[in-house]
């Protein structure tokens, strides 16, 4: 009887439970404060930032494409220029994205065949560097064309093979007239091969994350309604997962590395580990990955705006947020400090600039507001285990 | 009669083995379920065959690491079948000693990996060798492998019931701070992002609800044992203990945990709870007993076996207090902080690097762990200091034997617990290399 009595409560209360969320007065559930806007969060990051960013890196690399047959049509410095401008502007796009690696981007390796050095694979460029290289490919006599670049490993392919060919001669000359005079017969067929390339592993990228493709975003979207993630906070700790790695791969990679602090060079500065050494515009892909992170986490993306994921940290503790963004944009200012005095991180480096250290310990404290701070004060848990927990 | 005679006497009393068999039956079970969802899901691969490095427990590194890909999917196969045996009664104290040795090897390839229900799993697993729950309900019976016995003594169940009520009693231990009971912390945390769970995420937000749902779940701990203890609130207990135990798989990822304690927690029902049940569903149990014969209800606990248990509980009580050992909070230093039934009573992340300096070349580098770790056993690096230790000596001897002999290793650690603001774990002045770990030394090396 006793038992009969408590199943009934005990059945009641459970229904009540799982169904008031759904079934429950609004009138009630309208009294009470809503918290963060966590499904915005996600909303924004797929469909206000993820998903523009990719069609703006499709829409470039496409005009990349362009301009490199443009360049066949009519090789010279004019032509090479806007050669240049483009894919400095499609490295820019992607170097926006570089921040959304999972999904598409790193389950189909479609990122890691658009850029390897983010992804911790130096360019195969001259001879000597690897056992197949660029310069190697094109003394050869196999074919080149779209498909066998694709067919090839990511270090002869990608914006850092474009920015190689386009910027160097194949004898270490970067000058304009140098790679003109070079860029004809087999070197200009690999460049138009691999910018078809780029271009079309940029719309696979677009296509993935498109709700009316494959539709990735919804991922996010309905996070907690099935799918890859369980709950919405499993999804919004990948992406606070993604905020801290890119904050690293900036730190470590992109500074540390070349400037000899960190593990890559054991102590000893090596430019040879910048990004786009060719270009010598490395500060830029810091600058823009950085400027990624910051859409994410303001909300802010191409002049429209959404929930970041500020909202969160606002929620929690505002002296936090407001420390974070303070972070985000004393770190931004500083790399432009940087270009404004000596006008690339190459030339920094070379000479020893103590901006560049003041700017690696800076991005330190980002990444402790962001991996400790950030994450302990919204209940986040980046990289956790799938597997259990308790 | 004495209070020890009085005590040997009630633990000696035969008592029907219902309770047990089921209880064997359903962990039986749960070994199954979990050597599946590691095979399923290939975590064997990711967790213990693609690390570079695994973290050890202080006196298990001589536990053989197994790194192929075959030789993990043998062991967890191997779990299956010892928990198949377990559960059906089949070649019982093989399968019990088997589930054991297996569990404690599964569990001693990495440390990062450490759950306090995996513990737990451990634990009961070894009670399963020292216990008879296969002398009813078993496919040795059936086969006359065993004689059939449809009681058991006393003790047995009650070491059963002891170790899943240390759980919820030093679960609630561990939630008596100031973060938990005055400031409803870490949950707020927690609930801030689940407010999409349900009527809990609707009220997330609610000045006061995570404090409220702090408080209830320390009440909850504390008064689950003494609730499934009395026979008039046992139901209701049993009941909160489902709900509560749903309610958590519902929020938080914690995987088998809630079906752990809603299958073990029967061993406080009646000992002949499943009998009405089996009835029920027109298994006779009377004509199985009329068969069997029972223990001898005048029969003595022997001295040795009554100062067996005797330890087993003193040493399961003291452990978890061992952590008043050392000084500072342990959830920050974790001292102590496992094998001490502390669940989910804390939010803490942070970031770690390595500063490196090779005195023979005066050169100074940084690493950061994530070159040779895995994304979760970063994370679980960057907030545990023992394990901070053990990855600067992996980094000191992997660089002597690349020739690097004279080096120095600090860590720069820095840890927020509960949204506090980071602050630094471990002195990143001190040359971990020259720091050696024991069990129960004070790591003055710890910031508190």
């Amino acid at each position: 009887m006793q038992a009969g009595a408590w199943l009934a409560i005990f059945s009641c209360a459970s229904l009540v439970a799982c169904d008031a969320g759904r079934l429950g007065p609004d009138a009630l559930l309208a009294a009470f404060p809503p918290g963060p806007d966590t499904a915005g969060v996600l909303n924004f990051f797929a469909l206000g930032f993820a998903v523009p960013a990719y069609v703006d890196l499709e829409q470039n690399a496409a005009a990349l494409d362009q301009a490199a047959q443009d360049f066949q049509t009519a090789p010279g410095p004019g032509t090479l220029l806007n050669l240049r401008t483009r894919w400095r502007a499609t490295q820019d796009r992607l170097k926006t994205t570089e921040i959304i690696f999972f999904g598409p981007a790193s389950d189909s390796s479609l990122y890691a065949r658009l850029d390897c050095w983010s992804r911790g694979f130096t360019l195969c460029a001259r001879p000597g560097d690897c056992a197949t290289t660029i310069d190697g490919v094109i003394a050869g006599a196999g074919t080149i064309n779209n498909a066998s670049i694709e067919a090839s490993g990511v270090r002869v392919r990608g914006l850092p093979a474009i920015e190689y060919l386009l910027y160097d001669d194949g004898a270490g000359n970067a000058s304009s007239a140098a790679v003109v005079a070079a860029l004809n017969g087999r070197r200009l067929q690999y460049l138009r091969a691999v910018a078809a390339n780029v271009r079309d592993r940029s719309r696979d990228l677009r296509r993935a994350w498109d709700p009316s493709s494959g539709n990735f975003a919804r991922e996010l979207t309905n996070a907690g309604s099935g799918g890859q993630f369980m709950r919405r906070s499993d999804a919004l700790s990948w992406i606070v997962q993604q905020m801290i790695l890119i904050i690293e791969n900036v730190r470590d990679a992109k500074l540390g590395g070349p400037a000899g602090f960190t593990l890559k060079s054991a102590g000893v500065k090596n430019p040879a580990l910048l990004e786009s050494r060719f270009s010598r515009t490395s500060l830029a892909d810091m600058r823009v990955a950085l400027g990624g992170l910051r859409s994410v986490y303001t909300g802010e993306y191409g002049g429209q705006t959404g929930a970041g994921f500020s909202v969160i940290a606002l929620d929690r503790n505002p002296d936090l947020d407001a420390q974070v963004r303070a972070s985000l944009e004393m770190n931004l200012a500083q790399m432009d400090a940087i270009a404004l005095k000596y006008g690339d991180l190459e030339t920094a480096l070379a000479a020893d600039a103590p901006e560049a250290s003041a700017l690696f310990a800076s991005l330190k404290e980002l990444l402790v507001l962001v991996s400790a701070d950030l994450v302990s004060a919204s209940g986040a848990n980046p990289g956790a285990s799938p597997n259990d927990g308790d | 009669m004495t209070a020890i005679e009085g005590l040997r006497a009630r633990l000696a009393r035969p008592v029907p083995a219902d309770s047990l068999a089921a209880l064997r039956m359903a962990f039986g079970a749960l070994i199954m379920w979990l050597a599946l969802r590691y095979i399923w899901n290939g975590w064997p691969e990711k967790y213990y065959a693609a690390p570079e490095f695994h973290f050890k427990y202080y006196g298990l590194a001589w536990a053989p690491q197994i790194s192929s890909r075959v030789g993990l999917l043998a062991l967890f196969s191997a779990l299956f079948a010892s928990g198949l045996c377990i559960a059906l009664g089949l070649f019982y104290r093989y399968a019990a000693a088997a589930c054991f040795i297996l569990f404690v090897w599964f569990q001693a390839q990495d440390a990062t990996q450490y759950l306090n229900h995996y513990y737990l799993v451990a634990l009961l697993s070894a009670l399963f060798c020292f216990t008879s729950p296969h002398r009813i309900y078993s496919l040795d019976v059936l086969r006359k492998r065993e004689s059939e016995c449809a009681d058991v003594a006393a003790w047995q169940p009650a070491l059963f019931r002891f170790q899943l009520s240390l759980v919820y009693l030093y679960g609630a231990l561990a939630k008596v701070n100031a973060d938990w009971l005055l400031y409803g912390e870490p949950m707020g945390a927690w609930l801030a992002v689940r407010n999409d769970a349900g009527l809990i995420g609707q009220f997330a937000a609610l000045p006061g609800f995570a404090l409220a749902v702090s408080w209830a779940g320390f009440v909850f701990d504390l008064c689950v044992v003494p609730a499934l203890l009395w026979r008039k609130t046992r139901v209701a207990a049993y009941l909160t203990l489902i709900a509560f135990h749903l309610l958590t798989r519902e929020l938080f990822q914690i995987g088998l945990f809630p079906w752990i304690m809603i299958a073990c927690t029967p061993i406080f029902f009646r000992y002949d709870w499943p009998q009405p049940l089996l009835r029920r569903l027109r298994v006779a149990p009377q004509t199985l007993r009329a068969a069997t014969t029972t223990a001898d209800a005048r029969a003595r606990m022997p001295n040795w076996r009554m100062t067996l248990l005797g330890v087993y509980a003193l040493v399961q009580c003291l452990t978890p207090l061992r952590l008043y050992l050392h000084p500072g909070d342990v959830r920050w230093t974790e001292q102590g902080f496992r094998f001490a039934w502390r669940i989910m009573a804390m939010q803490k992340s942070g970031t770690i690097e390595y500063r490196l300096y090779d005195c023979a070349s005066n050169a100074t580098w940084l690493e950061s762990p994530r070159a040779r770790l895995t994304a979760f056993q970063y994370n679980m690096l960057s907030t545990q200091p023992d394990f901070i230790l053990q990855y600067a000596h992996y980094l000191a001897q992997t660089y002597r034997d690349q020739g690097r002999s004279c080096l120095a290793v600090y860590a720069d650690a820095r840890v927020s617990l509960n949204g506090a603001p980071a602050r630094p774990l471990v002195d990143p002045e001190r040359d971990l290399t020259r720091v050696e770990d024991c069990l129960l030394c004070d790591r003055d090396w710890i910031l508190h």
